[in-house]
């Protein structure tokens, strides 16, 4: 979807990369936001490991028929 | 003979006990290099550097000049993302490819890099160099200094000091998380390894498909993923074999070379010397325990759902660490240790080779992450 409306609006989505460009905030953060991102960080990796292991497979199956 | 009399009045003049402490430290890593065997080919140079960025009065322009070059964002961190291409090219990720699903301990490994974040933001430093202390459990130099120069972090030189003293100090601190999260009946878990052989299009395909799937997901990762990919597709296309044999030699020694003591830019003991630096340090090591801890603790999860004839050994998880090949080797000896007839090398390094590729996302997403709390 976010392809499509960038294919459409090129403007907005400009607009959209300009307000998402954020400078770091220089305060430690909170023991809450630490745990959020700890779980969040940890969670994606896991994610896109297991992506890759499907893809690996897949292509293991596929041109292991092939030989 | 005046001249060189008043040479050695200004440089006792400007000599104070911070440089000399820091001439200490670079005395010790380079005894750790040669001595011990400790990373030399980066704990030497980087030992070097220290001493000669504290020596009074000299000015060492050409370090700045080399660190800007190779280092820093200006020319988009030349020298770690190259040394990558080295890296790439040494890796044979054929045991990994014949079982994928050890990656998931590639993933596991990395808890310690956000549970370090969590610790450093309780002792207080900002969200940049929280994260860039984290990435520490990355246990991988250039993934450290890329993530550090791109938040902008104050403590670039003792960060990369923790991550290569720690990769190398791997032998040490890897085996006694392991003995204590595991059982011995654990430990004596035989896993047979079964090869399978991997077609040489699915050897190609690889890297160009891990490159695609980290833009996609982890696009700050790219350009090391993309790098070290490329490394591995020059290795494995079998058509540029000189390519690959520079790459790994000739290349990775050069870059590595420059790394070590162009990283000792930032040595000077006014950036050195504080006791942040001494946190960094410990705060590094529980990086390295926590990444331990987090590969054994998903192998043990696993393994309550394992059948009891097909259970893992549950120390595997622990070469998820991405200090390749030394925590692969570091695992497998202590298989032998426990039963001599139990050869798990063939797994930890599927696994030690997935950590790299988990450690590099890692960094992606960390940097990341970190902009929502702008």
């Amino acid at each position: 979807m976010k392809f499509l409306s960038m294919l459409l609006n090129p403007e907005a989505t400009e607009a959209t990369v300009e307000a998402t460009e954020k400078v770091l905030r220089d305060t430690p953060a909170t023991a809450k936001e630490a745990l959020q991102l700890m779980a969040e960080g940890w969670g994606s990796i896991f994610i896109v490991i297991i992506i890759m292991i499907f893809v690996i497979m897949v292509l293991n199956k596929v041109f292991s028929k092939a030989k | 003979m005046e001249a060189l009399f008043d040479n050695f009045a200004y440089m006792m003049e400007g000599t104070n006990w911070q440089m000399m402490v820091m001439w200490l430290i670079g005395g010790i890593l380079i005894t750790l290099a040669i001595a011990k065997d400790m990373e030399p080919s980066l704990l030497l140079p980087i030992g070097f550097g220290a001493i000669l960025m504290n020596l009074p009065n000299v000015d060492l322009h050409i370090i700045d000049v080399l660190f800007d070059i190779g280092i820093s964002e200006k020319f988009g961190e030349l020298f770690p993302l190259v040394l990558f291409i080295g890296i790439g090219a040494m890796i044979d990720f054929g045991p990994l490819l014949s079982n994928p699903k050890l990656m998931i301990f590639g993933a596991a490994a990395q808890f310690g890099i956000f549970f370090t974040f969590f610790m450093a933001s309780l002792c207080g430093f900002d969200i940049k160099d929280a994260a860039s202390i984290a990435i520490i459990g990355a246990a991988d130099g250039p993934t450290s200094i890329i993530v550090a120069q791109e938040l902008g972090s104050n403590y670039l030189p003792a960060i990369m000091v923790a991550a290569y003293s720690y990769m190398a100090l791997v032998p040490i601190v890897q085996p006694p998380v392991v003995k204590l999260l595991t059982t011995k009946k654990e430990r004596m878990i035989r896993m047979p390894y079964e090869a399978k052989e991997v077609s040489k299009t699915t050897r190609i395909l690889f890297p160009i498909v891990i490159t695609i799937i980290t833009a996609l997901f982890a696009p700050m990762a790219v350009s090391l993923i993309g790098f070290l990919m490329f490394g591995n597709l020059i290795r494995e296309c079998g058509v540029l074999n000189s390519l690959s044999e520079t790459a790994q030699k000739v290349l990775a020694n050069l870059i590595t070379l420059f790394l070590g003591i162009t990283i000792a830019a930032r040595m000077h003991y006014s950036e050195f010397l504080n006791i942040n630096t001494l946190i960094i340090m410990g705060l590094g090591l529980i990086a390295f325990i926590f990444d331990t801890a987090g590969g054994i603790m998903i192998a043990k999860l696993i393994n309550l759902f394992l059948p009891k004839n097909k259970k893992i050994n549950p120390m595997i998880g622990a070469a998820g660490i991405s200090a390749f090949p030394m925590s692969s080797r570091v695992i497998h000896k202590m298989g032998l240790k426990e039963d001599p007839q139990n050869f798990l090398l063939m797994h930890t390094v599927g696994i030690n080779v997935s950590g790299q590729i988990a450690s590099v996302i890692a960094g992606g997403l960390i940097m990341t992450l970190v902009y929502q709390f702008s």
